[in-house]
């Protein structure tokens, strides 16, 4: 049995009276490319922001790397995307590569910048192809191609696993297409684990290798092909058919 | 062109205002880029009532400055970061209450209102060496500081969230931030004054902002801008026997609105 990366168990929060997840239990394995999927107000994004830290566990367990969640501290090990990522301020002053070098900083000893660090910050940018883009302001520049300079910063900092909350949500299909096939990509040649949150179903299913359903609670884990085999899908989306979503870009 | 170097109070005057013209702007644009514009102007009303507090109690009017205006950085971080008040409330909580603070401590020590006239918008015919040394050692403390963590503040201001998640202490860095903010706007008290100095930590920086295609590009030209204005304003109040402080105000808003004006007739001809 390969090793597990992330374990949830028996998790339950709510951010007032009623519980947005209920009971969730679930295993991320290294190298696994797990797709989160569920309605809009399902928990997925809770569900990630309670692994990345960014809200308090209230009840349940996590742990990454085999080590409680409180106690673990390295984690620089965990690269998280947030959604709505292009969501910054207009007119912020960064440089494609000012924003791709933020990625070092929690690798960084004593503040120090190394040889590393550049080198590292090179090789992200290589690797989604932002490179020649390094001098460009980050406004400047399309949807898909400042989803990759998100990716690249997140890429930059060297994790273990790699947390994609909606990372696509605001590219169109093509665009989307080639960032997954980027990002299965880096799943083979870097044995890279990628949790990967959607709401679409379709855009995910052949680039995943274990897919989770939520809605509140966890009601289904397994592969993609066990779970289009299943009537789940019609159940959670109450019969709404899936199609691709075409978001624009403006 | 040059007799205005033959004062002493001149010099110093160019000295604490190139200190002044790199200090604001190197702060100012974290705080503009977090929306935190206006703490400056709350925390200068503050150290205000430190001054006053300070007459009344025959203490070093600039070192209660300094510990009203952090202790009130910290009051006003704390109610934003509780939620429930928004940081602007916050701000202006604040303000209006050290103004007043301020004046009816001014009342009850019996200072004349001069004095407090060249608190609020400095007097650089009262610089003293002594003003000078207290200002670049402020200086040089902020400025380090901000040079050590400068990477972290980046990533905090562009990016809260993701920050937080990689593990970066978001909220220790929100705190040194208006505490270095602080002490930058006390600094500023006999150059710009109190009231005055929140524009130099916003205008330099809104200009450069129109231009800057990286954030080292935009801390450059902030800087050179502050530079120009404090300059331009020292050399103006000279000619034109006006205040240092409103005359340096001044030339901040004509740089920022022809560097607004330069930009928008390059859109025309593009």
């Amino acid at each position: 049995m390969s090793e597990p990366v992330i374990e949830v168990e028996d998790l339950w929060f709510s951010y007032g009276v009623e519980p947005v997840l209920e009971g969730i239990s679930l295993r991320v394995e290294r190298g696994d490319v797990l797709g989160l999927i569920g309605p809009n107000g399902s928990g997925k994004t809770t569900l990630l922001k309670l692994i990345v830290g960014l809200l308090p566990l209230q009840q349940g367990t996590i742990r990454l790397f085999g080590q409680e969640l409180r106690r673990f501290r390295e984690r620089a090990r965990l690269g998280y995307v947030r959604q709505r990522s292009w969501d910054f301020e207009r007119n912020f002053p960064a440089s494609v590569e000012e924003i791709v070098r933020m990625g070092r900083v929690p690798r960084l000893r004593w503040g120090r910048w190394s040889r590393a660090d550049t080198e590292a910050v090179e090789r992200a940018m290589r690797a989604v192809h932002v490179a020649e883009l390094r001098a460009r302001p980050i406004s400047e520049l399309s949807g898909g191609q400042q989803q990759r300079v998100f990716l690249a910063r997140v890429l930059a900092q060297e994790p273990e696993i790699l947390l994609l909350d909606e990372p696509t949500a605001a590219v169109d299909p093509k665009v989307e297409a080639e960032f997954y096939e980027l990002l299965g990509r880096l799943n083979r040649e870097q044995g890279l684990t990628i949790v990967l949150v959607s709401h679409d179903i379709e855009a995910i299913v052949t680039q995943v290798t274990k897919i989770a359903c939520l809605n509140r609670k966890l009601l289904f884990c397994g592969t993609p092909q066990e779970c289009l085999a299943s009537d789940l899908l019609e159940r959670v989306y109450a019969g709404k058919k899936l199609v691709r979503h075409q978001h624009s870009w403006g | 062109m040059f007799e205005i170097f033959e004062f002493e109070f001149m010099r110093l005057a160019f000295v604490g205002g190139t200190i002044i013209g790199v200090l604001a702007p190197t702060i100012g644009i974290f705080l503009v880029l977090r929306r935190y514009g206006l703490i400056g102007d709350g925390l200068g009303h503050i150290a205000f009532g430190g001054v006053a507090f300070g007459q009344l109690v025959k203490v070093d009017p600039i070192v209660m400055a300094i510990a009203y205006s952090v202790a009130a950085a910290l009051g006003i971080e704390q109610l934003r970061v509780r939620g429930r008040l928004g940081g602007d409330v916050a701000i202006a909580i604040f303000l209006s209450s050290g103004l007043a603070l301020g004046l009816v401590l001014a009342r009850l020590a019996r200072r004349s209102t001069d004095q407090l006239w060249n608190y609020l918008f400095g007097s650089v015919i009262m610089l003293q060496p002594r003003d000078i040394l207290q200002l670049a050692l402020i200086a040089a403390l902020v400025l380090g500081v901000l040079f050590v963590v400068r990477r972290e503040l980046f990533f905090v201001t562009f990016d809260e969230e993701t920050a937080r998640a990689s593990g970066i202490r978001v909220g220790a860095y929100n705190i040194l931030l208006v505490m270095l903010a602080a002490l930058t706007v006390v600094s500023a008290i006999q150059i710009v004054g109190l009231l005055l100095i929140s524009a130099l930590l916003v205008l330099p920086v809104a200009a450069a902002l129109q231009l800057a295609r990286s954030f080292r590009q935009a801390l450059s030209l902030a800087v050179g801008s502050s530079l120009l204005s404090v300059y331009g304003g020292l050399i103006g109040s000279y000619y034109l026997d006006t205040q240092p402080g409103p005359t340096i105000v001044l030339a901040a808003l004509v740089l920022f609105v022809l560097v607004n004006l330069g930009r928008s007739a390059r859109f025309r001809v593009a």
